[in-house]
């Protein structure tokens, strides 16, 4: 995982358990969310939400690591804003983000190329995981193997 | 109840300058609900940076949107100058503040002429574009380009402003701030502007901070909320407060902007005469690694820069969160309850940039 280089840029890493609960707290403590964003790294998404403080100028950041298929919960319900930060994630990525207030359905940008912004390794990985999924439901071995 | 129908708004509609499509829930003549649609301009910037070389990519991200591409070249070459620890000079870092005020001023003047061709007052839209043309002409007599000035570097600024320059910036301020004056006040005293923007499209200073508003937006509604404020380039050394309303209607926010029109020249004034001389730039070897998240204000409010790098020319991630982006979800509740015929007026009062919400 790289670096966080900068003190001023708070990043706090927690487990998909502890998301909603810290998002919680960050609105209650009157944080503003001001975006959320994903990206790629070594087989998972990185997720940043970022929060900032209206009269400080604080500004810190909530990091969750999730795999390829994991389901994360949306925020929408606690950050109505934060719909089009999701829509964005799940169109772009493929972020598999559940409940969105405002579902686009996967068209918020109009566009053909399904999750643009997955590189080929992450999407060569979901489809092998997809493989994998379909032959132990079907018990078909999908190198050539017999049933 | 009446009748609930949606009607479509944009993508093409008179006023908008970009496309941005509205889906209008209307009873009777009322907003019930606004959704927005983007997407019509969609270029895949944030992806295209991942796969050039860094230093390319300011070429780049300079063309994010034609209003403003200062700040975007900026705000991007800042995030790597402090992810690399790169100590850019004083006297560049007072060159692209004058820059980032001037890009401001046109960028506000755009607004206002659009604004007042929205009203159908023609005469005042081509007044603010005519003295918007004179800014225009300091950014070419000082960079080479009108609107993608191209200056920004790693490490400082590729042009200098000379005695001569800043004597011709300062004597056309004048006349600038001369000729908003006269412009500025026919819009804000006229009776039609007051009773079609005053207390209409409300977002109270709650709803600012819970939708993530930003920019003259948000603080038109009393948040005081200014990325400038946080010192970056040669901002930290500068006198100047965020110009805030506590109204929070669509005039307010018409104030809000034509008042800033007048602290970017005073701004641009501050740094002629604190602006020391020296190098305008330092070289900059070796690649950026780790992430940072860094924050500029635009001429529309906060746009958040994110690079996540790993030592080598190619970024892992560039992200940059504009500021319309962020006022999407304040758009769609000012636009509650608003009368129909107002929509198209109201949804310039927020100065929304498709090109840069869209990447």
């Amino acid at each position: 995982m790289a670096e966080v280089i900068c003190p001023e840029n708070k990043m706090l890493e927690i487990s998909l358990d502890q998301f909603l609960m810290e998002v919680m707290r960050k609105k209650q403590a009157g944080l503003r969310l001001d975006q959320a964003c994903a990206a790629y790294a070594d087989g998972k998404y990185e997720l940043s939400y970022s929060f900032s403080d209206d009269d400080a100028y604080q500004f810190e950041n909530l990091r969750v690591v999730v795999g390829l298929k994991e389901e994360v919960p949306s925020i929408s319900h606690i950050y109505p804003a934060a719909s089009f930060y999701e829509n964005e994630m799940r169109e772009l990525f493929g972020v598999q983000i559940e409940m969105i207030g405002i579902d686009y359905k996967d068209h918020l940008y109009r566009m053909e190329e399904v999750m643009p912004m997955l590189p080929t390794a992450g999407k060569k990985l979901l489809e092998e995981m997809e493989t994998e999924v379909k032959s132990e439901d079907t018990g078909v071995e999908v190198d050539g193997g017999e049933q | 109840m009446g009748k609930r129908s949606v009607v479509p708004f944009g993508p093409q509609h008179p006023v908008l300058p970009e496309p941005v499509h509205l889906d209008l829930v209307i009873e009777d003549e009322k907003v019930i609900e606004a959704i927005p649609n983007i997407g019509f301009i969609h270029r895949g910037l944030e992806g295209l940076t991942e796969k050039r070389d860094f230093k390319q990519m300011t070429y780049v991200i300079e063309r994010t949107c034609g209003i403003c591409s200062f700040g975007h070249g900026m705000g991007y070459v800042e995030t790597l100058e402090k992810m690399m620890n790169v100590e850019v000079p004083s006297r560049a870092k007072y060159l692209r503040t004058i820059w980032a005020e001037m890009a401001r001023i046109h960028s506000h003047l755009l607004w206002l002429g659009l604004m007042a061709d929205a009203f159908g007052f023609e005469s005042l839209f081509y007044q603010a574009w005519r003295v918007r043309e004179r800014v225009l002409d300091l950014q070419e007599m000082t960079t080479g380009g009108r609107i993608i000035f191209s200056v920004n570097q790693l490490g400082g600024v590729l042009r200098d402003i000379d005695s001569e320059q800043e004597k011709v910036i300062l004597d056309t301020l004048k006349d600038v701030q001369k000729d908003i004056k006269t412009i500025a006040d026919s819009f804000l005293m006229d009776y039609s502007v007051e009773s079609r923007l005053k207390g209409v499209g409300i977002l109270t200073k709650e709803q600012a901070h819970d939708l993530g508003c930003c920019g003259p937006f948000a603080r038109a509604s009393g948040l005081n909320y200014d990325m400038r404020k946080l010192g970056y380039e040669a901002y930290g050394e500068l006198d100047f407060e965020p110009i805030i309303s506590r109204e929070g209607d669509s005039f307010a926010r018409c104030e809000c902007r034509i008042n800033e029109l007048y602290q970017s020249i005073d701004l641009i004034r501050q740094a002629f005469s604190k602006m020391p001389s020296g190098d305008i730039a330092v070289s900059v070897k070796g690649n950026p690694t780790g992430e940072y998240f860094n924050r500029i204000e635009q001429p529309r409010g906060e746009a958040i820069y994110y690079i996540k790098a790993n030592g080598s020319k190619k970024l892992d991630r560039f992200r940059l969160r504009t500021p319309t982006f962020a006022n999407l979800a304040g758009l769609c509740e000012m636009l509650k309850n608003c009368e129909y015929s107002d929509v198209g007026v109201l949804a310039l009062t927020i100065d929304p940039c498709i090109s840069c919400t869209e990447r």
